[in-house]
């Protein structure tokens, strides 16, 4: 039987390895799975390369694209990688800063301003603590070398204004000696735990991010994945086939992880993290689906429109791959 | 260059990941690695039928038997699998079993007597609080699902015990549950820990005691190890060290995987506190190999199956392992 070759790029997560060991199957596909690490390279790849068919991609890229016009991958409501990001806000405790609101009017390094964690920190100080997120003077840069950003990647997003970090210096660096008042995105800075002003703005994350999820049901995704356009126009049966694989492929690993004869991953207290996971989320922590996230997809859409990051509200029906059949 | 083709059989592991992918290659050797979740299948796989020429072992029972003299297998210092397991004992909430000693002169079940994780909770009841084990009658078989008796797997104290087995249609889980036993402990969680009604931890606090235990011993729960089929080491010695270098170096390679900080590896929300959480406690290796770096914790283990009367008298560490140079420069 002739399968059709493609390739995805994502991360080396628990929760697609069965696909990329072969245990589970893509219906009419013959996968290669080319493991990643660091998802900039994913979607660098994917966008400037065209490397991969299907590919990890940041959520905030991937609307931001597709508002700005022709794109040539659509989602599919698969969502790899969530974090909550209470516990990514670093302040320099001399700047003042001891809650949400002291961060008006400060300086504030992002690795790019249109990082999918900038973007919910953002959305979160603003809706949850009522910050006037226009008063921030937002510093881009690298974090632990100066700046390497790809200016194209931001090249829509000319209206914002940020400003870059001076060419010498990391945000690491800065935050530590007080030029910067703050940091947020997706990386912990090597100065939180060495430089002695550099602390957390909210020390006890783990609490404020359990709090935040009972409220809003709301586990942040970070990435979805996107799949080229014509690959669809040319196998329309594509997309459910795909998502049901990775639906299976989760399923087995939150099975395996539940396995209590021994530990699948080398953490001294799996099954009491397992457990807590299980009271709070009902047993399922990485839900897939546009039902079952369209609150979430929803909410980050209307933070990329408040942050000028696109200028008209999103249908996001529009840019997923419709799933059909049995979960 | 013919490399010698190796069949191993091990859980699915992610220490062992970059192994089992061959990311990382043991020299010598083409390696092909058989991930099987039980680790009882694997057990009784290699020792009723040789299935495999390297395996994952209960530590239990390749100590008895090794000591006994009479295993055609040696292990090398390597250890797939540890746990806690002061979380696992579990009581009948109306058993009016308060702390430890209250388990003395009760009827205990066990999934197999001479299960590490038993000889384990048995050791820390003894010498941590104090409990007198030859009080207590236990009661053997299946936890979650009824089991047959394995005469060629149940290994049996050299001293008469109190043991007798349940009967084969029955569990654990379910005697538990009714109250036809107080306690269970073991490898397995009982499903009625978290479906029934009358099941309950001895210790709530499980995982402040584990820490606390882990601080005051040094002693991160050993559970299984690795063997090499003996004749194949005795014809290939250096296959012992070749496996212990990569079994290292994958374990490495995952530790550094999961500190990733840019996504989580595994579907745990706040999988970077817990590993905070396990650095600070234990170190930069929370899973060490190696018979030295791993000697007290052995010896330990050694003593408790004298104390429970599996061996007469205590082997020497040194001689239940291939030796291993583990040279660096």
């Amino acid at each position: 039987m002739a399968e059709i070759r493609l390739t995805l790029g994502c991360g080396a997560y628990d929760r697609t390895e069965p696909l990329r060991d072969g245990r589970v199957k893509v219906e009419g596909v013959d996968l290669t799975y080319i493991p990643l690490q660091l998802p900039p390279e994913i979607f660098s790849r994917t966008l400037r390369g065209g490397e991969f068919h299907i590919a990890e991609m940041s959520m905030a890229t991937y609307f931001t694209s597709v508002a700005s016009g022709d794109f040539p991958f659509i989602a599919l409501p698969i969502f790899p990688c969530r974090f909550f990001r209470h516990g990514n806000i670093f302040v320099n405790s001399k700047s003042g800063i001891r809650t949400p609101k002291d961060l008006e009017g400060k300086k504030i390094g992002t690795l790019g301003y249109g990082q999918s964690a900038a973007c919910w920190i953002r959305g979160i100080l603003s809706e949850e603590y009522g910050v006037d997120l226009n008063t921030i003077r937002w510093i881009e840069g690298g974090l632990e070398t100066a700046w390497q950003g790809d200016a194209s990647q931001h090249a829509h997003m000319a209206h914002i204004k940020t400003e870059r970090a001076p060419d010498h210096a990391s945000l690491s660096e800065l935050l530590a000696s007080g030029e910067l008042d703050a940091f947020i995105g997706a990386r912990r800075p090597s100065c939180y735990g060495t430089a002695p002003d550099v602390k957390m703005l909210f020390e006890n994350f783990r609490e404020t991010e359990r709090a935040y999820y009972k409220k809003t049901g709301i586990f942040p995704i970070m990435h979805n994945i996107v799949i080229r356009k014509d690959l669809l126009e040319d196998y329309p049966w594509l997309g459910t086939s795909l998502f049901k694989a990775f639906e299976a492929a989760k399923n087995i690993s939150n099975r395996d992880m539940r396995f209590t004869g021994t530990m699948k991953y080398g953490l001294p207290w799996l099954f009491n993290e397992i457990d807590e996971i299980d009271s709070l989320f009902k047993g399922e922590a990485y839900p897939y689906g546009l039902e079952e996230n369209r609150h979430v997809v929803e909410t980050f859409c209307r933070y990329l429109l408040e942050q000028d990051l696109i200028q008209e509200k999103i249908d996001i029906d529009k840019h997923f791959v419709p799933i059909f059949g049995e979960k | 260059m013919a490399r010698l083709p190796l069949t191993m059989a091990c859980g699915p592991y992610d220490r062992m990941e970059a192994l089992a992918q061959g990311i990382v290659q043991p020299e010598g050797i083409d390696l092909r690695y058989l991930g099987i979740q039980s680790p009882p299948e694997i057990f009784a796989r290699m020792i009723k039928t040789r299935s495999f020429d390297i395996a994952e072992m209960s530590l239990a029972h390749y100590f008895i038997m090794r000591a006994r003299g009479e295993f055609p297998f040696i292990a090398i210092p390597v250890f797939p699998s540890r746990v806690f397991r002061h979380g696992f004992i579990f009581i009948n909430k109306s058993s009016n079993i308060k702390t430890p000693k209250d388990l003395e002169g009760r009827r205990i079940g066990v999934q197999e007597y001479r299960q590490t994780a038993g000889v384990w909770v048995r050791g820390i009841l003894q010498h941590e609080y104090g409990v007198n084990l030859d009080t207590i009658e236990w009661l053997e078989g299946g936890v979650n699902e009824p089991r047959p008796a394995d005469h060629e797997m149940d290994l049996r104290p050299v001293r008469p015990i109190k043991l007798s087995l349940i009967p084969e249609d029955r569990t654990l889980n379910e005697m538990l549950e009714a109250g036809e036993i107080d306690a269970y402990f073991g490898a397995r969680r009982p499903v009625a820990m978290d479906k029934g009604k009358n099941v309950a931890r001895l210790f709530p606090d499980y995982r402040v005691r584990e820490k606390d235990f882990y601080r005051r011993t040094g002693f991160h729960p050993i559970m299984h190890t690795l063997v090499i089929r003996e004749d194949l080491y005795r014809e290939q010695p250096w296959v012992a060290e070749s496996l212990y270098k990569a079994i290292e170096e994958s374990k490495r390679w995952v530790l550094k995987q999961m500190r990733f900080s840019g996504a989580q590896r595994f579907m745990l929300p706040w999988l970077h506190e817990e590993i905070a959480e396990m650095d600070e406690l234990m170190g930069s290796d929370p899973w060490p190999y190696g018979v030295e770096k791993n000697r007290r914790i052995l010896e330990a283990f050694m003593q408790y199956l004298v104390d429970q009367h599996f061996i007469e008298k205590p082997a020497k560490i040194d001689d239940m392992f291939a030796p291993i140079i583990n040279w660096t420069e």
